[in-house]
């Protein structure tokens, strides 16, 4: 079981963040309170525009202001305030301390760099190395994300990799520092699934061998479930649920995790109909006064359209934002 | 199972691409996309076709819509030759063969309203008058469970779910006999995937229609389709139905391609094989069989010769010297 005893590496506490335009200012986290263990692995889930990449480029504080203005709250990593820290101290940081791995390997690779540079920029960025040191460095990288031929490889091009080799050339930067937190947003969406299982067992292996955080953001919760030791659930800016990995599967309450459970396709079933959520996820812009999920919720109360719930814990280590469960606590 | 003819019979489909002509290439370079494929899809039924990107699953659409002129082989619908109709014949024929795309933010025009959307397909087929294509139109809006002020309405008004809807709908006004799904859930949210597949199912049963899907994702499968047919580099590899391939997958690939799907419960995981290696470009593919750089059981044999398909039993076939 994770519980934190200890001062967590990174907390984020109440934050909120809207992206401010002159027309209009839209609200897209909202109360975000989540921390991360040492040599945990904890998954951020949620659809397509629920805020949970901002969420991950908000700690890395990579957003601009302006759209991005935060409103409120705190984000600490290693007892530092990083919404306090000058830009300079943030790049000590960046890629150094934190690091992150984007979703498409096929976008986030410079296409007129060789390899071998762009694994030892970071390097070279945090570290005095001579020459010979860098290399050797780089080539111990590649080595440890498995690119056959490393040494020969130093000197070609991102377009001559394909998609899964790309990503092991990501991970690769990502933790060429020793980073204590690895920020993977999405990581393996993008690629087929063959290749998935090859760069899913790559970070469980690289993570038992460095003992780093990882925070996965992902929308697939059969990744999440193999992987991470505990979820929080994200629905339209706000966190609707937060449990360890097999409490969440094995009693979900906040109705959204029950209906994406049940709306997953499952390989050995067979019922031929799938359980589904009514309806579509609200635009930020448009959120539904009260609840944010409540019009497509199956067992909506009139408090539910009035207010929103707050997020209460319910178990030890298990919150949840829903008005059936803070009934039943009262 | 009563014996229904095909409706669709593909044949030893080839398409090779070559870029003979470009100054920039080795002289005669071919790109064997399609690799002598055959299948039959029975009137009614759902056949999946799976594989990995780049294993040539849209171009076999993209071949049976004859949007591309296969290299060799036959494609019979209704049995009727394709490739031998031409002009104002084949132009007809199209009209019973439609297709889904997988990304409903593209394959939508943005400067269209969704009436003209759905209406062109009929206009081009010179179907109905105005009255009778609007109360089509409506009808099938209907179906798809799209609300009413729809069709005035533009695509970006649209989330992705209700795009795909759409997109469903133009596919299904025209009244089609077979519909082809290229990957028709994958740009979908996951709350959405669900709700589109029940709907696929729903007006298949509904209108009896006969789907080709194409989806790298077994679980899909599992909900819809009849048969399967698992494709790598070019070839279909093992064949059968779903019953058959679900509960005893013979090919090394497949039984790969089961046990890399993440399973959605920490309390069972089962121990995966994980394929070593990418998948070979199809511009240089390995000799002998496809699969052998990354299969866990190859033997001296698959590096030299190419399996052929063997039947293991009626219906489901592999190609695998495993089997031979």
């Amino acid at each position: 079981m994770a519980i934190q005893e200890h001062d967590p590496l990174l907390s984020v506490e109440h934050l909120s963040l809207s992206f401010e335009t002159t027309e209009s200012s839209v609200v897209v986290l909202d109360d975000i309170s989540l921390a991360i263990g040492k040599d945990e692995i904890v998954a951020l889930v949620g659809e397509s525009g629920c805020g949970k990449s901002v969420t991950a480029m908000s700690i890395m504080r990579l957003l601009h202001s302006p759209p991005a203005q935060y409103k409120g709250g705190n984000i600490y990593f290693q007892g530092e305030d990083l919404l306090k820290s000058s830009d300079r101290h943030l790049r000590d940081i960046r890629g150094n301390r934190i690091s992150m791995i984007f979703q498409e390997p096929m976008t986030s690779l410079n296409p007129v760099l060789t390899i071998g540079d762009q694994v030892a920029e970071s390097l070279t960025l945090h570290n005095k190395l001579t020459k010979e040191e860098t290399l050797k460095a780089v080539v111990d990288l590649l080595e440890k994300v498995r690119i056959p031929g490393a040494r020969q490889r130093l000197k070609s091009f991102p377009t001559q990799y394909s998609g899964g080799m790309r990503q092991r050339i990501m991970i690769a930067m990502a933790i060429s520092c020793k980073p204590d937190l690895l920020i993977a947003d999405e990581p393996t969406t993008a690629l087929d699934v063959t290749i998935q299982a090859q760069i899913l067992e790559l970070l469980k292996t690289l993570k038992r061998e460095t003992s780093m955080s990882i925070l996965l953001i992902t929308h697939d919760l059969g990744v999440v479930a193999e992987f991470s030791e505990r979820i929080i659930v994200m629905y339209a800016g706000q966190i609707v649920e937060s449990a360890s990995t097999r409490e969440l599967f094995k009693t979900p309450l906040h109705p959204y995790t029950q209906g994406l459970l049940n709306s997953l396709p499952k390989l050995h079933n067979l019922e031929t109909r799938l359980k589904t959520i009514e309806g579509y996820v609200p635009s930020l812009g448009k959120l539904p006064v009260g609840c944010h999920f409540h019009p497509r919720c199956s067992h909506v109360m009139p408090i539910c359209r009035e207010s929103c719930p707050p997020i209460i814990e319910i178990k030890q280590g298990h919150t949840c934002r829903c008005f059936l469960q803070s009934e039943a606590c009262v | 199972m009563t014996p229904i003819k095909p409706l669709l019979q593909v044949d030893n489909l080839k398409k090779h691409f070559s870029d003979e002509g470009s100054i920039f290439s080795r002289s005669r370079d071919k790109l064997k996309a399609v690799d002598g494929i055959s299948f039959s899809i029975r009137e009614g039924d759902i056949y999946g076709l799976v594989g990995e990107s780049g294993c040539g699953k849209t171009t076999v659409a993209r071949l049976i819509l004859r949007l591309i002129t296969p290299t060799s082989g036959s494609i019979r619908f209704d049995d009727k030759d394709l490739l031998s109709l031409e002009g104002e014949a084949q132009r007809a024929y199209r009209k019973y063969i439609q297709m889904i795309f997988q990304d409903p933010y593209s394959s939508l025009n943005p400067r269209w309203r969704v009436h003209r959307i759905l209406e062109e397909p009929l206009d081009a087929h010179g179907i109905g008058t105005q009255i009778e294509r609007k109360a089509l139109i409506d009808g099938i809006i209907q179906k798809v469970g799209l609300p009413d002020d729809t069709l005035r309405r533009y695509p970006h008004e649209f989330s992705g779910g209700q795009r795909q809807r759409i997109g469903i709908a133009r596919a299904l006004v025209l009244n089609p006999r077979l519909i082809i799904c290229d990957e028709p859930i994958s740009a979908l949210d996951v709350s959405i995937q669900a709700q589109i597949i029940n709907l696929l199912k729903d007006l298949q049963e509904q209108y009896n229609l006969t789907y080709l899907l194409i989806t790298h994702d077994l679980r899909v499968v599992n909900y819809l389709c009849d048969s399967v047919g698992v494709m790598y580099l070019g070839k279909i590899v093992e064949q059968a139905d779903k019953k058959d391939v679900f509960t005893d997958p013979a090919h090394p690939y497949t039984q790969a391609l089961f046990s890399a799907i993440p399973f959605p419960d920490p309390e069972n995981i089962s121990p995966r094989i994980i394929l070593e290696g990418d998948v070979p470009s199809p511009l240089d593919p390995p000799k002998g069989c496809h699969f052998h750089t990354r299969c866990p059981k190859a033997m001296q044999r698959c590096r030299e010769e190419e399996p052929p398909t063997v039947k293991l039993t009626d219906s489901h076939s592999c190609a695998c010297f495993l089997y031979t």
